[in-house]
């Protein structure tokens, strides 16, 4: 790989697994893709989606709609939170 | 009895928070019970010390005119069974209240007279526990005994976690509720252990389920094998363990469904600890057509790499803030997804719990408030605490 075309993209960590993903913002429905491979568009299913160590320290979660600017060694967790 | 009028002078509430067995009857007489004391067999015994009681406006007046206490039991002797002569005062049978006869007094008088109750009291305890004392270190009249909570009380005995800390007015705040727990699974049985210990006036348990050895392990206690070889309707057990402290639990050991979710509506305030998508649907969107306020809770717990990760996930709802709630909780069913796991851990589901009651305690004033916070997640991967969808109450 040409050494331009490496700093377009960057190393996340989604669910305890390092990813490699274009530099550019990641949605809700593209971390759960991520994880799980497949969005699943059912309006009755939620995930919950956070991050920590983004741009400037940034930490948060992330809706069905948002997205949010992707940082080197970034980190998000992705589970439904549906059991009690 | 009144722990009222114990709370309201400061020298009747420290014997009280220092475990002393203070009772006041009619306004008009304060008993110390189990003062341990030698008798002139050289056994220890425990007797009464009754001291007239002078009260304004339900306050006791200090410092004391009456420096003479009265007692129940035999005359207190040394540790060689002498009478104890220094205090030694009248020795007459005489009934002064209610079936409750006085067999001796005693006089001890410091030059200044007594300034209060608690120094009167704590005063003649000394002398006649003293020799008792000396011949075993382990009696003592600071038994905090649990207190007969008064007739209108909510519990089964007086809270003397709030009265010993001076927050029994902050804690009355949550006073008057009816609170509905829907399922009691882990989440919903630690919320259930949390609010149990308020003074909510009831508290309305939803459970279709029984209660099995994986409730067990997380959940709050240590059930044994009997109530778990009985399979208990999980509501009906929980109301019967935690009816130990609570007067006002009912239960109600059904799921919820269109036929009778009405019954929901008993509650002022919903915590809803469920899995399925359809039942939390309908109490939700039955919660907030009839504006009343709720938490949804919930957990997703996974395995990487041999270990586990977990979100813990509290989401409040009102009639004033419920733009969050579709983004927020999901409706699936669950079972029919090839990604979800069951996975719960007894502290997760405590965590959950504990946030939840936590963020209803903060809309009733019992906390400050000044995250208005309507979703909370913890990550205990990122170990972060996330509090979002901000909204004023």
């Amino acid at each position: 790989m040409k050494p331009k075309e490496e700093e377009k993209q960057v190393e996340i960590i989604v669910n305890g697994i390092a990813k490699l993903v274009e530099k550019e913002k990641l949605s809700y429905r593209d971390v759960v893709e991520l994880e799980f491979g497949a969005f699943d568009p059912s309006p009755n299913v939620v995930y919950t989606v956070t991050y920590s160590k983004g741009i400037h320290d940034s930490k948060g979660s992330l809706v069905d709609g948002m997205e949010v600017m992707v940082h080197k060694r970034m980190v998000f967790h992705v589970t439904k939170t549906d059991k009690s | 009895m009144s722990q009222k009028l114990i709370s309201l002078s400061p020298d009747l509430k420290q014997l009280r928070d220092e475990g002393y067995e203070i009772e006041v009857k009619n306004s008009a007489y304060a008993f110390v019970h189990n003062v341990p004391y030698v008798n002139a067999n050289r056994e220890i015994k425990y007797g009464m010390l009754v001291s007239e009681l002078t009260l304004s406006g339900d306050i006791t007046v200090n410092p004391l005119g009456q420096h003479v206490i009265h007692f129940v039991g035999e005359h207190p002797c040394d540790i060689h069974g002498s009478i104890i002569e220094g205090i030694r005062h009248q020795s007459v049978n005489q009934e002064l209240v209610d079936g409750v006869t006085i067999s001796h007094s005693f006089s001890n008088r410091p030059p200044n007279g007594y300034a209060n109750y608690y120094d009167k009291f704590v005063q003649y305890i000394k002398i006649i526990s003293a020799p008792a004392q000396a011949l075993d270190p382990s009696v003592t009249a600071q038994t905090f005994r649990p207190i007969e909570s008064d007739d209108s009380s909510v519990f089964q005995y007086y809270d003397t976690n709030a009265s010993r800390a001076n927050i029994v007015s902050i804690s009355n705040k949550l006073e008057g509720q009816k609170i509905a727990i829907v399922g009691l699974g882990g989440t919903g049985a630690y919320i259930l252990d949390f609010v149990a210990k308020t003074p909510v006036a009831e508290i309305h348990l939803f459970d279709g389920d029984e209660f099995l050895s994986h409730n067990a392990f997380r959940s709050p206690g240590a059930a044994s094998k009997q109530v778990l070889r009985e399979r208990r309707n999980k509501a009906a057990h929980y109301h019967s363990v935690y009816s130990n402290m609570h007067k006002g639990i009912r239960f109600y050991p059904e799921f919820l469904t269109d036929s009778n979710i009405e019954t929901i509506l008993i509650a002022d305030f919903v915590f809803v600890s469920i899995d399925v998508g359809s039942e939390k649907r309908l109490i939700i969107e039955t919660l907030l057509e009839h504006k009343k306020p709720f938490i949804d809770v919930g957990i997703g717990v996974h395995i990487v790499a041999g270990s586990l990760m977990g979100q813990i996930r509290v989401t409040a709802g009102n009639e004033h803030k419920r733009d969050h709630l579709y983004d927020r909780i999901s409706f699936g069913t669950g079972g029919d997804d090839p990604y979800s796991t069951n996975i719960q851990i007894a502290e997760l589901n405590a965590m959950n719990a504990a946030l939840a009651v936590i963020r209803w305690k903060k809309a009733f004033g019992f906390y400050n408030n000044h995250s208005l916070e309507f979703n909370t997640i913890y990550s205990t991967y990122t170990g972060d605490l996330l509090n979002e969808d901000c909204h004023e109450e």
